[in-house]
């Protein structure tokens, strides 16, 4: 048992079949798309390191007093000016009183002058 | 220290072309052959084969699992390339029924050793393997080629050990009546 299965492995030995291994530009092509690969991963990992920078920014105490600042000062102008404009409009509807438009009043010395007529 | 080829699969997955190349060439010799074997002795088809495997490798480093061993699962995938070879030029015999494996067969080595003209032998014994169905052929070439065990084989064919004990022993027989002619008994 032990002698045929020896005695097959010889037969079936590959250097039996006279050949060589092949060079490497039989696989040229598959060789460049791991090379790609490469190229890729490269590209993925600056993506990633320049996030990881982002997210990895010092920031001192200075600075992030004078945002505050910036903010806040920000903050009050916007609503200082939405105020200003709000007192604008209320004026504003104030002058365009429908009693004091020309139709209105039109409309007054007609009814005068009908009833004069008619006394 | 030298790499492994788990190692090495990995580092091919980070795109290094030196892992690539040392895999190639602890691999490609064998696979051709195996390839030689499987595909009728059609040289220019295994060597076809051969690319198209490493073109997978290159291209799909991932599907190769670190948990499995490599050297299974790189036949694994020459076996499928064999089979869509098979498929595409539409080389697949009329398989054979299998036979029950009741244990191994007997072949008057003595004969073989003192008295076979080796050559002729070998030329006979590629012509029988070339009749066989490609399951039962790659059962063989892996048993006696690449020397792997039976659980290795049916990882490989992904089937249980008992179909490959039985394909094993129904090529054995198969042979034996094939080469009759060098046993003196006959």
């Amino acid at each position: 048992m032990e002698n045929e299965n020896e005695f097959l492995k010889q037969k079936m030995n590959i250097d039996e079949l006279g050949i060589h291994a092949p060079d490497l530009s039989l696989v040229s092509e598959a060789r460049k798309k791991v090379l790609t690969r490469k190229k890729l991963q490269n590209r993925n990992e600056n993506l990633f390191s320049m996030l990881a920078r982002i997210l990895n920014f010092r920031i001192k105490l200075y600075q992030a007093g004078i945002a505050t600042m910036l903010i806040g000062v920000g903050i009050f102008f916007i609503t200082k000016k939405s105020d200003n404009n709000n007192e604008t409009k209320t004026r504003q509807y104030a002058e365009v009183d429908s009693l004091k438009s020309s139709s209105v009043k039109d409309n007054i010395l007609f009814v005068k002058n009908f009833t004069s007529k008619i006394n | 220290m030298l790499a492994t080829d788990e190692e090495l699969m990995f580092h091919i997955s980070k795109g290094e072309a030196s892992a690539f190349d040392e895999l190639y060439l602890r691999y490609s010799k064998r696979l051709l052959g195996y390839f030689i074997r499987m595909l009728n002795f059609d040289k220019e088809l295994a060597r076809d084969a051969l690319q198209d495997l490493f073109l997978k490798i290159a291209e799909h480093p991932e599907k190769f699992d670190r948990a499995q061993s490599f050297k299974t699962w790189i036949f694994s995938s020459a076996s499928n390339v064999c089979k869509n070879h098979y498929r595409h030029k539409e080389v697949i015999k009329t398989a054979n029924e299998e036979i029950e494996y009741h244990g191994q067969s007997e072949i008057n080595l003595d004969f073989y050793q003192n008295k076979l003209d080796a050559q002729q032998f070998r030329k006979m014994l590629e012509e029988a393997l070339n009749e066989l169905p490609i399951e039962k052929k790659e059962v063989f070439i892996l048993k006696y080629q690449e020397e792997k065990s039976i659980k290795e084989i049916a990882q490989i064919q992904n089937c249980p050990e008992g179909s490959i004990k039985s394909r094993l022993h129904y090529t054995l027989k198969v042979l034996e009546e094939k080469l009759k002619m060098f046993n003196p008994v006959n």
